[in-house]
């Protein structure tokens, strides 16, 4: 093919994938996808539900006002306000009266199914004679009793009360929420509240951000209706998402501004020309594309946080650009393509290092990370392919050396030359430098908690997330327990025993409380169990009514009854609750799982993991989660098995250089800076009192791609003077280039941009400064 | 808690009619009723109440003393045989039984609500909102002061459980009332010792009306 011909063809070859990305690209911005975990479906999909499920998606917003009836009013007026947006799911400033009565009307007739949830324990002594009096003088109390009124109408099928005890349970499953004329309140009965949910996850904030917008414009104009005597507080993951991204994306604005134009300057004043500058940022854009569509097609969509560090990582493709443009400006108007020829094998080899390394991603647990595996490794071919195809042949045949590119040539030759007169002090340097990467680790501290990456919360913030959450949802978000069956029915009947064992928990003081279906549904066996207990003995209808009768009842009046005790009636099932209103309330509990169903069991922020865990976390069934730990320790794994795969994606990379050179100096040139470089940055960022994280390994292995690119091509390039002054220039430009763009983001008050800024800055820099050493130690120039 | 506020219904009817003694020599009429109750200074009154319900052959019988302090507070306190007690602050209802404490919510119980949106606009001497939402039937004699007046709740959710409320007296007296509902259910109440021009120091009402602690 004519060479001339080969730019716009890769150049039509990357618009086509970028219109191609256009229509079918999916950013995924959801928080849970990207931390879903390969090993176990079940958790997986819990996870993803527990960060993304109900609880995760309720904003609680409480309205303080002048008067309790002011602030009740503007509550019911901004939930009404809230449900005309399209980002709000259900919006309420009360109970729904619906699901008492859908209830009522569900349980009526079914009394005898309901009698107890220990049947064999508790309903042979209930059944008893003496059981069945006290039965009906308590239902006598009963009636004297407050409850007596509504009670009234429901007694003659229900003489042992089992829908007084269900109606109990269905309001603590709602919450203790106050309410007040319809209406939610707060503790101190002077504020109304609403309880919003949104569609979609609180992490996505692209989606949160406007509906906080839309929060406070609403509520503004409410509160200007009541002469500013309103006051809104807000207890959501949403808004503090929200401020996040706001400052990540105000920092990530401004310090990318920077970074960027402070790479850009330094490229123009290195070059001296806005052609070549435009040149250079080609296998970027080719390395963005070629990453994104990869991934797309692997994986069906590509999430934010891969664009943002997939993107950073495949920053090392701008080496390969400066490269090729420091040679030619060597080459006095040779042919570019000459040029490319003759580093080509070190181009090539230093790409296919930098695969090596990013490749070792895939193999991780996290899908999260194998998408940046995926974006990487694809980005840098990509990058490789357009400085080969688009780049080079349009690089101008004579490119005047400008006086920075000269200068930096010139002394980094000096410097070098001064380095090799001391061959032991550069082996002691590197020495140095291991002991200090090695002691570092040995007294790092590792922090695997992935949530706190973010960045630090507003303590004013915080505050009014305690006060307005206070009482309305003290239940942790995260924390659950989980049973799992085939259908509903094996679920329900896990979740009975759950319950039962909870119960037990709570009784011991190990968990204040919790919120479990088995309030509103037991399963079809609990409820024939119940009936089958009472079936056992044949005169107990007789005897129901004779104590009835004793206690002043018309006993007459409850033949129904008995004859229920005979006949049961159909068990209330999970496909009768599903078609009821109750559904919305059963969705916050229910899971539908590719094979089958997981009911969930949300527990008090405050209990007692371990003990909850040794009591019930063994029963059938039964897993007792909390995702951060969860998380945390699959990330905790994750790091622990990243080692050794580093280590093998370290050794393809030796073998690479090894097998390019077939020498062992040239081979520990090009490979053991870089190695070492990642090592001695994390050591040091250790003996700072910098606590490591997951990002700083991902930097490192940034590190490892760069560093490696200098050095193999220091290691090509060194026999001939020309091309080692073009390619100290070339390393030195695209190292100053790295430390520009990442060592701002270490200023960042976001844990991730800073771990991945110091990590990558600062390693870049040790591996071009451990190159130049390891050059003057094993004496390159003489070797060879 | 659902359909307990039987006892604030009962209170609150009597409250409806404690004050609306007639005008000596003329016809007792609703406008009356509604003026005297907003003058009301507050309310003391002993009552017996019998539950007439189906399924017992013999009605049930409370015994126990009521309090009102206009506008925000009412206290129906069963002695005997169980005490219990239903306080009302504001609209906010709780119950307080067997040493635990409930808050009622009006809005999922018709019953309850029907009769507190009644006693407001009552209380407020709002005529046209009480025959908004109530059928108003109201008998007065004249001669003898006595009154009767039933009232037969329009809100469908209301009608489903409750039949009618009766209440009846004689001048500033209120004697009793019945309750009937759909379910042919009936609560009659008669209110003995009664002081319908009690008024509560702040130290009464500090004691009497204080807010539960669930």
């Amino acid at each position: 093919m004519n060479a001339n011909r080969l730019p716009p063809l890769a150049l039509l070859v990357l618009a086509a994938i970028g219109w191609w990305l256009a229509g079918a690209l999916r950013i995924e911005s959801g928080f849970a996808p990207f931390l879903g975990i390969e090993q176990d479906p079940l958790l997986s999909a819990v996870s993803e539900a527990l960060a993304e499920g109900p609880i995760a998606r309720q904003i609680v917003l409480r309205v303080d006002g002048p008067t309790s009836a002011a602030a009740g009013q503007a509550a019911v007026a901004l939930a009404a306000e809230l449900s005309a947006h399209p980002e709000i799911e259900s919006a309420r400033a009360g109970p729904d009266p619906a699901w008492r009565a859908s209830f009522l009307r569900l349980f009526e007739g079914r009394a005898v199914l309901h009698l107890s949830d220990r049947p064999e324990q508790e309903l042979p002594a209930r059944l008893s004679h003496a059981g069945l009096s006290e039965a009906a003088l308590r239902l006598r109390t009963t009636l004297a009793g407050p409850d007596g009124l509504w009670l009234a109408s429901y007694v003659a099928r229900d003489p042992l009360l089992a829908l007084l005890g269900a109606v109990k349970r269905l309001e603590a499953l709602e919450g203790e929420v106050r309410v007040v004329d319809g209406r939610w309140t707060g503790a101190d009965g002077r504020s109304g509240l609403v309880l919003a949910t949104t569609r979609h996850s609180p992490f996505a904030t692209a989606l949160q951000d406007p509906l906080q917008s839309f929060l406070a414009e609403r509520f503004a104009a409410l509160d200007r209706v009541a002469g500013g005597a309103l006051v809104l507080e807000q207890a959501s993951l949403h808004r503090f998402a929200v401020a996040s991204a706001r400052v990540a994306a105000r920092e990530a604005t401004v310090l990318t501004a920077l970074s960027f134009a402070g790479a850009v300057a330094f490229l123009i004043a290195f070059f001296g020309s806005l052609r070549l500058l435009l040149l250079a940022s080609v296998p970027l854009l080719a390395g963005t594309l070629v990453g994104a569509a990869t991934t797309q097609l692997a994986f069906g969509s590509v999430h934010v946080l891969t664009l943002a560090f997939g993107s950073s990582l495949i920053g090392v493709c701008v080496d390969y650009p400066i490269h090729i443009m420091s040679h030619q400006a060597v080459a006095g108007g040779g042919a570019p393509l000459a040029t490319l020829r003759r580093i080509a094998p070190a181009l090539g080899l230093g790409a296919a290092t930098t695969v090596a390394g990013f490749a070792a991603l895939l193999f991780s647990d996290f899908a999260g990370v194998r998408e940046m595996g995926a974006f990487a490794s694809a980005g840098v071919l990509g990058g490789l392919l357009a400085s080969c195809a688009i780049t080079a042949p349009w690089t101008p045949r004579a490119i005047r050396v400008q006086p920075l590119q000269r200068a930096i040539s010139e002394r980094a030759e000096r410097v070098l030359g001064a380095l090799e007169q001391w061959p032991r002090g550069n082996m002691l340097l590197l020495a140095a430098a291991l002991a200090l990467g090695v002691s570092g680790l040995a007294r790092s501290s590792w922090n695997d908690d992935v949530f706190s990456l973010n960045v630090s919360l507003d303590a004013a913030a915080l505050s009014e997330d305690q006060r307005a959450r206070a009482g309305v949802a003290d239940l942790a978000v995260g924390r659950a327990a989980l049973v799992a069956g085939r259908d509903d029915e094996e679920a329900l009947v896990r979740n009975d025993a759950l319950a039962l064992c909870l119960a037990e928990a709570r009784e011991a003081g190990e968990l204040p409380g919790y919120r479990s279906l088995h309030a509103l549904l037991w399963s079809e066996q609990l409820q024939r169990r119940n009936h089958a207990v009472s079936n056992t003995r044949p005169e107990l209808g007789a005897d129901l009514l004779s104590a009835l009768s004793v206690a002043g009842f018309r006993a007459d009046l409850f033949r129904r009854f008995v004859a229920e005790l005979a006949e049961p009636p159909r068990p209330l099932t999970m496909r009768e609750v599903l078609a009821s209103p109750l559904a919305e309330l059963v969705a916050r509990f229910r899971l539908e799982l590719p094979a089958g169903v997981a009911l969930l069991t949300f527990l008090d922020a405050r209990s007692h993991a371990a003990a909850l865990e040794g009591r019930c976390g063994t029963l059938d069934g039964v897993r007792m989660v909390d995702q951060r730990a969860l998380i945390s320790g699959a990330y905790r794994g994750y790091r622990g098995r990243m080692l050794p795969i580093l280590m093998v994606g370290a050794v393809g990379i030796v073998a690479l250089a090894a097998l390019r050179h077939r020498r062992i100096r040239p081979t520990l040139v090009a490979t053991l800076p870089a190695g070492l470089a990642a090592a001695t940055a994390l050591g040091l960022l250790a003996w700072l009192g910098e606590t490591l994280n997951l990002l700083h390994l991902l930097g490192a292995l940034l590190v490892l791609g760069c560093g490696v690119d200098y050095g193999l091509f220091m290691v090509e390039s060194y026999r001939d003077d020309h091309d080692r002054a073009a390619t100290l220039a070339s390393a030195i430009a695209a190292c100053l280039t790295t430390v520009l763009s990442f060592g701002l983001l270490g200023l960042s008050s976001f844990p991730v941009l800073r771990a991945i800024g110091s990590s990558v800055s600062l390693g870049s820099a040790l591996s071009l400064v451990f190159v130049l050493a390891a050059a003057a130690a094993f004496r390159l120039r003489t070797s060879r | 808690m659902p359909f307990r506020a039987h006892r604030l219904c009962v209170a609150l009817c009597v409250l409806l009619v404690s004050s609306g003694a007639g005008k000596p020599g003329s016809r007792v009429t609703l406008e009356d009723l509604a003026a005297g109750l907003a003058r009301l200074p507050g309310l003391e009154a002993r009552f017996r109440e019998e539950r007439r319900f189906a399924v017992l052959a013999e009605p049930l019988v409370n015994e126990g003393s009521l309090y009102f302090a206009p506008p925000r507070f009412l206290l129906w306190r069963v002695e005997r045989p169980i005490r219990s007690e239903l306080l009302l602050r504001d609209r906010e209802v709780s119950v307080s039984a067997e040493g635990r404490t409930q808050r009622i919510d009006l809005a999922s119980e018709p019953l309850a609500r029907a009769f507190v949106d009644g006693f407001l606009l009552l209380l407020s001497g709002d005529v046209s909102g009480i025959r908004a939402a109530y059928e108003v039937r109201l008998e007065a004699e004249p001669s003898d002061e006595r009154w009767r007046i039933e009232l037969l709740p329009r809100a469908e959710e209301a009608r489903a459980a409750i039949t009618s409320l009766e209440m009846w007296g004689a001048g500033s007296k209120p004697e009793g009332l019945a309750l009937r509902l759909t379910s042919g259910d009936e609560i009659r109440t008669r209110f003995v010792s009664i002081d319908a021009a009690r008024s509560f120091s702040p130290s009464e009402l500090e004691e009497l009306f204080r807010a539960p602690r669930p």
